[in-house]
């Protein structure tokens, strides 16, 4: 009866001392499994999932879920040098953030040669649209939502006109960016942005699934299988010599 | 700092005005940022390297937890 004899060998691995794990766990897959080693998986590319609130220059407070811009960019460096990783796969479930520290992600990822893939799950709202676009190729699952608003100016607002023509720049670069990287056109996307009807506080729109491929924002409908295979396309299509 | 987020702007900084009491400490090359949890225990706020690998490293991220009993300040 091997699966009594291995229910009882597992009892005493957790009691363990602490500084012996290493061999615990190689004991452990000796028993479980009759092997000596795990084979280490090696892949070929790196994934980064962006989730929650992007975070820029104030921490914020711990019941957000946060996505550091300033651990982000250098893991991009790394990945854009290191030889061993061929392409970059992002993860998409946000709610937005920063606009800087978002811009800053999303100019990072189209700068470099490597390929990259965009898959958005959940949700990629506000800032995380320029985000989505910036890599080659953007897929999104058919239940995904993105949603396309204006900026809001917040803390100390002083009622100058400079205070709106401020808000105005900062809503020109992101647009400047979606559109340059996607296949939507600006008075398209200015026209989702200023729709009124569809959110309950806000103006804007918000883009289901195939809605955000119809619009020009996402290439494709498609989930993890599609993005990695296409991922894997776009890495042997650039080794190829030419 | 310009939030662009579909969250309300009273839930994400809700409490924005805690203090933190963070930490430097230097492990081999790198310098992190710790929170102090207890007398030998830190969470990782940050990382402070110019080595771009240090950033990909499997054992040292934010938000991980870390146990130390010589470090230097």
């Amino acid at each position: 009866m091997q699966f009594d004899k291995s229910d009882n060998q597992t009892n005493p691995i957790p009691n363990v001392e602490k500084d012996k794990s290493s061999m615990a766990t190689a004991t452990q897959v000796l028993q479980q499994l009759g092997q000596l080693e795990m084979p280490i998986p090696k892949s070929n590319f790196h994934s980064i999932t962006i989730v929650g609130q992007i975070e820029g220059h104030i921490i914020l407070p711990p019941q957000n879920k946060t996505t550091k811009y300033e651990h982000i960019v250098p893991q991009l460096v790394a990945i854009e040098q290191n030889p061993d990783i061929k392409g970059l796969l992002i993860i998409l479930n946000t709610v937005g953030g920063d606009v800087e520290a978002g811009l800053a992600i999303a100019e990072m990822i189209v700068s470099m040669t490597k390929p990259s893939v965009s898959l958005v799950l959940g949700g990629g709202h506000s800032i995380g649209v320029p985000i989505a676009v910036a890599s080659d190729y953007s897929f999104i699952a058919e239940t995904a939502t993105m949603t396309i608003h204006p900026i809001r100016l917040t803390g100390l607002v002083i009622g100058v006109p400079q205070t709106y023509e401020y808000l105005d720049k900062m809503q020109d670069r992101v647009i400047k960016f979606v559109t340059e990287h996607s296949r939507i056109d600006e008075q398209n996307f200015r026209r989702l942005m200023f729709t009124t009807g569809n959110l309950a506080r806000d103006i804007g729109s918000v883009l289901v699934g195939e809605d955000a491929v119809k619009s020009g924002l996402i290439d494709e409908v498609g989930g993890i299988g599609k993005a990695v295979n296409k991922l894997q396309e776009l890495i042997i299509s650039q080794n190829k010599p030419r | 700092m310009l939030l662009y987020t579909v969250m309300p702007l009273e839930t994400v900084l809700e409490d924005l005005d805690k203090e933190y009491d963070f930490k430097e400490i230097s492990i081999g090359q790198m310098r992190l940022v710790v929170e102090p949890l207890d007398y030998k225990q830190f969470k990782i706020i940050r990382i402070i390297s110019s080595n771009p690998k240090d950033y990909l490293s499997i054992d040292i991220y934010p938000g991980k937890i870390i146990n130390i009993h010589n470090f230097e300040a």
